[in-house]
């Protein structure tokens, strides 16, 4: 099915290498959101727990947006999808 | 501190007594460099073993400079556009907060900027405005 016709783009899939970057891009955004509410808790100034707290939740949501490729990548109709391009590997 | 190739000048600020003077404007002085810099404010001025606020928000811009270095990377493998643009969004908005964390330690006084000479300036502009000749189209037989 893609082989038959040229594709001018990579289809939407996660490769092995995407999957690879989404694991360490997510766990290096749970880190820093983490360590960004850890400090705001401890922090003296106000101005800046603030900011600490506006960081923690930037990187929720980079988490978030990460995330969200591995889920829908994991509906049926992917699914279905990476089985017909296992086919063509093998 | 963090990283021997890092722009912002890291933890010189912490010298004692250093850029007391407070805050000075490039100035038009030929030869002499000039130091930009904040006046300190005074809550970080007890230095124990303990982290203070300053060492929290040090710590937080080396992981935004650590994100945007690894987001790079991740952002010119992605395979497919959806997931290019995300992470090229993350990689934006990441160098976004690095920089709110830097203009805001600036603006307490923990960085300080050194102002190259005029004269070291002007050199350089002449240099690289004489180099201009050698792109294509500057050449006389460009086009023809």
């Amino acid at each position: 099915m893609y082989n038959q016709t040229r594709m001018n783009e990579p289809p939407q899939v996660i490769t092995n290498k995407d999957l690879l970057y989404l694991q360490d891009a997510l766990s290096w955004e749970l880190l820093a959101s983490k360590k960004a509410y850890h400090f705001a808790t401890e922090c003296q100034d106000p101005q800046i727990r603030q900011q600490l707290e506006h960081l923690a939740g930037v990187h929720q949501q980079h988490y978030q947006t990460l995330l969200k490729h591995l889920q829908t990548h994991s509906q049926p109709q992917f699914t279905n999808q990476y089985q017909q391009f296992n086919q063509y590997g093998n | 501190m963090f990283d021997q190739n890092q722009r912002w000048p890291g933890n010189r600020g912490y010298q004692p007594g250093y850029g007391q003077q407070g805050y000075q404007s490039f100035s038009n002085q030929p030869s002499n460099q000039v130091t930009i810099k904040n006046p300190q404010t005074g809550q970080t001025s007890v230095k124990g073993p303990e982290m203070n606020d300053r060492d929290r928000l040090n710590d937080m811009l080396a992981t935004e400079k650590y994100l945007t270095d690894n987001f790079n990377v991740f952002l010119r493998e992605a395979s497919y556009s959806q997931l290019h643009q995300d992470v090229s969004q993350i990689l934006n908005q990441t160098h976004q907060e690095a920089r709110n964390l830097f203009t805001f330690m600036f603006s307490q006084g923990w960085y300080s900027l050194q102002a190259e000479s005029a004269q070291q300036v002007a050199e350089a502009a002449q240099q690289f405005s004489n180099y201009q000749t050698q792109f294509a189209q500057n050449q006389p037989t460009f086009g023809m």
